[in-house]
């Protein structure tokens, strides 16, 4: 019988967050650029291993309204396809401020993320706390292979995004 | 004042439908000169990338046409290579296929019904707009349709793209148990379609009816799903191998889809015809069940539905059989012995066609001795509507003229998306002229 001194961290006392957030990467992957989101989640996932509660989402408004139900603390991250430089990375809190409709690309029927977002604000179902990192694609044209600055900014962003879950879980 | 002679009323992108079309509308001293429901949403190429695949692929490459509808792609392409095989599934196997086919139903049905029309008949811009005042009834209706993902993700393996569809059958088929979890969401799913009904119901609806040619499967015992003999409001009833025989496509200009039509009886002249749920309803009232069609009735709906802007109550009224139709077969299941059965390749050709939430799909293919797709066909219900859509236009606008151009705009967009129009999927066509030499 092996006897370990602390075995379980330390439950929190300060009022922050015990579970950790939950991470949604949304994007296309036979889309190219797309796929940014969903590269930059597996790759918090990565890193973060085993603490990150990471999904991917194809980004219709109705699933992500399913997905982050009753979810206290939630970041999304997904292409952007505004008229940034390629490779901008920019970190919206949703719960703070509304969310610009024109960055994300739509999803099936034109209910993507941004209509997810204000739908759920419509309906009380926003959670508590939604940050959204977009990251800012070139191409969009069938394919799999990212952009070369995209493909930069999917680690800038990712680095961001667990430095930000990793301070929400400490 | 200076009369205006010309008016072009123009909606470069539809709101609100899956894909990319848009509508042109020309008017000439006070008259209709054109009206034009044009797909520019590239074309998608399926048929060719089914050539050289071998026929126990195509359930899951043809799944990738559609996120909404991938099951109909999925029915009709197992049926149509099982028919080119000599194979017919019945028994559990067929059963399931159906609990399949309604999960398909009930999500499509209750996103375009409460999210992509009721705000047409509301007078909102968008779903997004109308869930501030009508909060209880956009969550009555994702609600709905997250059961009708679950019945998707338990028999298809996940709710987009299911990947546990093949020909003869599942890869696995569920234990009884496990179709037992969907009894309770599906008991709610039954209140909360009669909740849209009875918010659907209240809608003013233009009025506005067609003498429409309607074409869509029929069978003797059942509301048509995946099998049946293709039948029209004129007197057709054919076997779905005939349909080549009875219906062409065409190309026009101004689409980047084939636009379906009707052989003519007389003068083999081309003719519109309607697919989807008005065609279903009229055809096939009496094998809906008891309680489905009285809520039809109480919708003030007849046996026969010709006023297009009443699909969302005929809609509303296939979500709620769906239901019911799940709930009896997950009540009567025994699992199979085997998830599926053993279908071996032979050269020759074969059609199946399913009814997709918006109407008739029909893929045909030929395949060699050694099971590789020879050639391929797919004709999905949007590129069939075409027709009707521009000729609905026409005979709505034409008394309409009077309104000014943003109403007109509006209640045009309202009628293209009575159809619930899936360009993605009408956009897949090739016409390959090729010279060797």
């Amino acid at each position: 019988m092996h006897l370990v001194r602390d075995p379980l961290p330390e439950a929190p006392t300060d009022g922050r967050v015990a579970v950790p957030p939950l991470l949604i990467g949304v994007g296309h992957e036979g889309r190219r650029d797309d796929a940014a989101g969903v590269r930059a989640a597996r790759l918090v996932r990565a890193m973060l291993w085993p603490r990150a509660r990471v999904i991917e989402c194809d980004g219709a408004a109705a699933a992500l309204l399913e997905v982050w139900q009753g979810e206290p603390v939630v970041v999304v991250v997904d292409a952007m396809s505004s008229a940034a430089p390629a490779g901008t990375v920019r970190r919206i809190d949703v719960s703070r401020e509304p969310l610009p409709g024109d960055l994300f690309r739509g999803s099936t029927h034109g209910l993507g993320l941004a209509e997810a977002v204000e739908l759920a604000r419509s309906l009380g179902r926003l959670p508590p706390s939604l940050v959204i990192y977009g990251i800012e694609g070139e191409r969009f044209e069938l394919g799999t292979r990212l952009s070369y600055t995209v493909e930069c900014a999917v680690r800038e962003a990712a680095l961001r995004i667990s430095e930000e879950i990793t301070a929400g879980i400490r | 004042m200076t009369e205006r002679r010309t008016r072009n009323l123009k909606v470069a992108m539809l709101a609100r439908v899956e894909g990319e079309g848009g509508l042109e509308v020309r008017v000439r001293n006070g008259r209709l000169v054109d009206v034009q429901f044009r797909i520019f949403e590239p074309p998608r190429l399926f048929e060719a990338f089914l050539r050289g695949r071998q026929f126990t692929e195509a359930p899951d490459i043809t799944a990738r046409i559609c996120g909404i509808c991938p099951v109909a792609y999925q029915m009709s392409s197992v049926h149509a290579m099982e028919a080119a095989c000599g194979v017919t599934v019945g028994g559990a196997l067929r059963e399931l296929r159906r609990l399949l086919y309604c999960g398909e139903w009930i999500e499509s049905h209750a996103l375009h019904v409460v999210m992509l029309h009721a705000p047409d008949f509301l007078g909102y811009e968008s779903a997004v707009h109308m869930a501030k005042d009508h909060a209880d009834q956009v969550v009555n209706g994702l609600a709905l349709k997250k059961t009708g993902n679950a019945i998707v993700t338990l028999l298809g393996g996940r709710e987009i793209h299911p990947i546990n569809v093949r020909v003869g059958g599942f890869y696995r088929a569920p234990a009884r148990r496990e179709l037992a979890t969907l009894v309770e969401p599906l008991e709610r799913a039954r209140e909360q379609a009669l909740g849209m009904m009875a918010w659907v119901r209240g809608f003013t609806f233009p009025d506005f009816e067609r003498d429409y040619q309607f074409v869509a499967l029929s069978h003797p015992d059942e509301y048509p799903l995946c099998e049946g003999r293709i039948v029209s409001s004129r007197g057709l009833d054919i076997p779905v191998a005939d349909y080549e025989r009875h219906f062409v496509e065409e190309h026009a200009r101004h689409s980047n889809a084939l636009r379906g039509a009707k052989r003519g009886d007389g003068d083999g002249g081309l003719e519109s015809y309607l697919v989807g749920p008005l065609a279903r309803y009229s055809l096939n009232f009496d094998r809906l069940t008891p309680d489905a069609r009285r809520l039809a009735r109480e919708a003030g709906l007849g046996p026969v539905c010709r006023n297009p802007f009443h699909g969302i109550l005929v809609r509303s009224v296939e979500t709620f059989y769906a239901v019911e139709e799940a709930l009896r077969i997950i009540a009567a299941y025994e699992p199979p012995a085997e998830p599926a059965v053993r279908v071996e390749p032979r050269a020759g050709t074969g059609t199946g066609a399913s009814e997709a939430p918006r109407g008739l799909l029909v893929h045909r293919y030929r395949i060699e001795a050694d099971g590789r797709i020879a050639e391929a066909r797919i004709v999905p219900p949007t590129s069939q509507n075409q027709r009707s859509i521009e000729e609905d236009l026409a005979l709505f606008i034409e008394p309409r003229l009077a309104l000014d151009d943003a109403t007109l705009t509006w209640q045009c967009e309202q009628a293209v998306r009575n159809y619930d129009p899936c360009i993605s999927c009408a956009t897949h066509f090739l016409k390959l002229r090729r010279t060797d030499g």
